[in-house]
């Protein structure tokens, strides 16, 4: 009985530390960001006023980096896949020579700064024309990210018993049919996992996009460093908050793909 | 199942797209910064960027700066991250609770830099709401957190953003661990000190020392959260470094991938020694446990 | 099925050497051995999972021993159902014809697995999913799922052990009776002695890495072939080159009189239990160091003395000394 209050008090606790340290400041930059004279010494905002929006709304620029960065997440979040899958399957399935070696190669790019690396990278990459371009900026986006979604897939596999592919195959369908059908549906939860840091990890980067885009290829990280010295608070805050939805439109969406993906599954 | 001779190249054929973008990007990016940072002005010798560097007086107070901000907020974040999921382990098993540590994670650096600087700049809501409680007079009482030369508004954000992600890489170690290996330890007569030192401690250790090693290394080399919340001097390094990468004609430039290079050599070097630390300690330890 | 000189070696280590098993078309093998010696590991290598060392095995006069485990017409049940949980009941049913060899069309396909869920008696429950139902009923799924693909051989790794007493003793009766009417040859691999007896129509007693001995249920439990097949299969005592069974025994209070062509050894009552309308007495031989329960409707007291006695014609010798297999002598015959 005591152990079971304890519990509970402790869950509580948690909860409002939780609330207290990431719900309230969220909400509160959304309460910023349609606020109107909200000045210091002032706990709460004068009026409502969703000013602020609209100016965001109607840059042009704005617009633009929106779709660059959605475009440049994709993107990362689907090579991501093709190359951490295979060899997140291959990490937790197999045993083979030089596998330690391999699996700290993989998570290197987190083990090194990742500037050191772009810096380098600047002028062969002017070389390839892989410079102030989306393919350039989307190529350099795999350093951060695919450590972990290597990371989080293999995990995934390693949860996953190897019964279940031992069973597709008996049962007379081949190893790749299996896999479509019954690995990566029972994957699901890791691949969501995998997508959603991934898209995360792409969307927060400045200085990357910064050197290797060059300036050219404008996502939303590079029109809100200027903005932050501006005196404008509420425009910013508006921009805080689209970068906080966006990972929630994005798991929307992901979501959806993974659902008709099953349904199709279903279909003849 | 895969004893078969015909599989024997396959997990390499596997992994072969994801090393050729690890091996061309980080290998080929960090040996051209060292052609770059090893070019030499005429009449001048050899590695004399990296003299330079180490006699350049901005570069050893970002220095010192950024080992401040790194060590401090790595720590914290390690202690308060470890002691959140050893008290939040049983409830963590349920899904929810689990999502409840992924949210913070979705949200990026820098918004988390920015939400620091709405609450605690000077102008910020926590000195609004000291001023309406009569704790200071003017804004210029309140203490400054925000773009200090201490840093403490960059390892505010730091702490913030990492005990999110300490929970999530300590979360798997403890669940795997066998609860009942405590209750034992404990109907047996041991303390909560030795329950932790004989059962925890050689599960939580080798992990804790790698979520160290890829944290510092990532604030050390993160530009993002001090280009809003540091100051123009002391610089952190990658700020510095950005700053003499850019700056006119490029003049600075070796210098800047001199700097960058010898961070790489610094932390290669620590990732080495500590994984191979941390998987002597694992192997040692789950033999242990199998002799149990 | 026909199985010749199968081994398998792992990193060095022998999981099992020079199998040689045969089994006829539409008849059931249960083989019974203790953890470890190999079982699984045999039903892997015929299901194509594991490629043996050497050795070959044959299905129907074809050697499948290197097609792989897709292609196989053998079908494996683990112990765990392993229904896929983000599919239909009647989706998992007919998995295998719709993405194994012998595709069928949507309509067809439905109409077989409507009918094979009817024949598990499950027809109700096709647009469930596996989490609704209980153990049982998901082992049931799984067998047809298994059968609903016409194997030439079914493997089933102790299907039953992830079921509780009462649900086991149950399902097995109709697992049996199932295989049965449907003529399927099956292997059924399990470390009960009573449940290899309810489903085989044939034993094959397994101890590291070897079959002991082979042969119709009966056979083998009144006939055992070494101490080691006594031990894990019949009921009775057991002697360096000779088998008892239990029903030859007799107990007597101790004494020492002496009957011509009878023998007599020393045993004490452990414990009695009455079942199936009669009394059995659990005693324990000292002089051999083996337990045996013999039924008997005197009334002897736990922890009392006793004379086992039995006629000295009703000892069999074991035939061979070393654990030969029953159908090697048969094989070579045929060739």
């Amino acid at each position: 009985m005591n152990e079971n209050r304890k519990r509970v008090l402790l869950q509580g606790l948690f909860l409002l530390l939780f609330a207290i340290m990431f719900v309230i400041p969220i909400f509160f930059m959304f309460a910023k960001s349609i606020s109107f004279g909200w000045q210091w010494p002032n706990l709460s905002p004068s009026g409502i006023d969703i000013r602020a929006w609209e100016v965001a709304f109607r840059d042009p620029r704005i617009y633009q980096s929106l779709i660059n960065t959605v475009v440049i997440g994709g993107a990362v979040v689907i090579f991501n896949f093709l190359i951490a899958t295979p060899a997140a399957y291959s990490l937790s399935r197999y045993e083979f020579k030089g596998k330690t070696m391999i699996e700290s190669l993989l998570i290197l790019p987190i083990l090194v700064p990742v500037l050191a690396v772009a810096m380098g990278l600047h002028i062969p990459m002017i070389r390839l024309g892989l410079t102030d371009n989306l393919s350039g900026v989307i190529l350099i986006h795999l350093l951060p990210t695919l450590p972990y979604a290597i990371r989080v897939l293999k995990a995934g596999f390693d949860r996953l018993n190897n019964d279940w592919e031992e069973q597709g195959a008996v049962l007379g369908a081949r190893r790749a049919t299996v896999f479509w059908t019954v690995i990566i549906p029972l994957m699901a939860p890791s691949i969501r996992s995998a997508a959603l840091l991934v898209f995360v990890i792409s969307l927060s980067q400045y200085v990357l996009t910064a050197i290797i885009g060059g300036g050219r290829v404008s996502t939303l990280p590079m029109i809100y460093y200027p903005f932050f010295s501006s005196a404008d608070e509420a425009v910013i805050a508006s921009f805080t908050v689209m970068f906080a939805l966006l990972p929630v439109l994005f798991l929307i969406l992901f979501e959806t793909v993974c659902r008709s993906y099953l349904k199709i599954l279903k279909k003849p | 199942m895969f004893s078969n001779k015909a599989h024997k190249f396959r997990p390499y054929l596997f992994l072969l797209p994801g090393l050729i973008i690890v091996a061309c990007l980080v290998g080929y990016g960090l040996f051209s910064a060292i052609v770059e940072s090893l070019s030499t002005p005429e009449n001048e010798g050899d590695f004399y960027y990296y003299i330079e560097l180490w006699q350049n007086n901005t570069f050893l107070q970002a220095l010192g700066i950024s080992i401040w901000v790194a060590a401090v907020s790595t720590v914290i974040s390690i202690l308060v991250g470890l002691y959140l999921t050893r008290t939040m382990v049983r409830l963590f098993r349920k899904d929810h609770w689990k999502f409840l540590a992924w949210l913070p994670m979705l949200i990026p650096h820098f918004v988390a830099a920015y939400l620091v600087f709405l609450l605690f700049s000077p102008s910020g809501w926590v000195s609004s709401m000291f001023y309406q409680l009569g704790w200071i007079g003017s804004i210029g009482e309140f203490p400054v957190m925000v773009n200090d030369p201490f840093y403490l508004g960059v390892i505010f954000t730091y702490i913030w953003k990492e005990i999110p992600f300490v929970i999530l890489m300590l979360l798997p170690v403890y669940q795997e661990m066998d609860l009942r290996y405590e209750d034992v330890s404990r109907t047996l007569g041991g303390s909560k000190w030795t329950v932790f030192k004989t059962v925890e401690f050689p599960w939580v250790w080798p992990v804790s020392i790698e979520v160290f090693l890829i944290l510092f290394v990532f604030i050390l080399g993160a530009f993002e959260v001090p280009a809003l919340l540091g100051v123009t001097y002391p610089k952190m390094l990658p700020v510095l470094a950005y700053d003499w990468f850019y700056q006119a004609a490029w003049v600075n430039r070796p210098l800047a991938q001199a700097m960058m290079v010898c961070l790489s050599i610094v932390s290669l070097f620590a990732a080495i020694l500590i994984l191979t630390f941390s998987r002597r300690w694992r192997k040692k330890w789950t033999v242990r446990r199998e002799e149990i | 099925m026909k199985v010749e000189n199968l081994a398998i070696s792992y990193n060095g280590m022998t999981v099992f050497s020079d199998l040689n098993v045969e089994l006829e078309k539409g008849k059931i093998m249960s083989l019974v051995g203790p953890s470890g010696c190999g079982k699984t590991t045999f039903l892997r290598c015929i299901s194509g999972l594991t490629s043996p060392t050497s050795g070959t095995i044959q299905l129907n006069g074809c050697d499948i021993t290197k097609t792989k485990p897709e292609e196989r017409p053998v079908v494996l049940m683990f112990q765990q159902p392993l229904l896929f949980p983000h599919m239909t009941i009647l989706q998992n049913v007919t998995y295998g014809l719709k993405y194994g060899k012998r595709k069928l069309k949507k309509k067809e396909r439905e109409e077989k697995g409507l009918a094979i869920l009817e024949k598990v008696d499950l027809g109700s429950h096709g647009e469930r999913y596996p989490h609704q139902l209980s153990g049982g009923q998901q082992q049931r799924v799984a067998l047809a799922r298994a059968l609903i693909v016409n194997p030439d051989l079914l493997l089933l790794d102790e299907p039953f052990s992830s079921l509780d007493p009462s649900l086991r003793s149950s399902i097995r009766l109709w697992v049996k009776d199932f295989l049965k009417n449907e003529g399927v040859t099956a292997l059924f691999v399990t470390h009960d002695r009573e449940e290899a007896m309810i489903i085989g129509d044939e034993i094959a007693v397994m101890k590291d890495g070897s079959f002991q001995q082979t042969g119709a249920p009966e056979e083998v439990y009144q006939n055992p072939k070494s101490s080691t097949v006594a031990e894990m299969f019949s009921e009775g005592v057991h002697f360096e080159e000779s088998f008892l069974p239990a029903n030859q025994l007799t107990i007597r209070p101790v004494s020492n009189l002496k009957v011509s062509d009878t023998e007599t050894i020393r045993a004490v009552i452990q414990y009695k239990v009455y079942k199936y309308g009669h009394s059995f007495y659990h005693l324990h031989v000292p002089s051999l160091k083996q337990n045996v329960v013999v039924s008997s409707s005197q009334l002897f007291n736990d922890g009392d003395h006793v004379d086992l006695t039995y006629l000295r014609s009703s000892v069999q010798p074991f035939h061979n000394e070393q654990s030969t297999i029953y159908f090697t002598d048969k094989a070579r015959q045929s060739r």
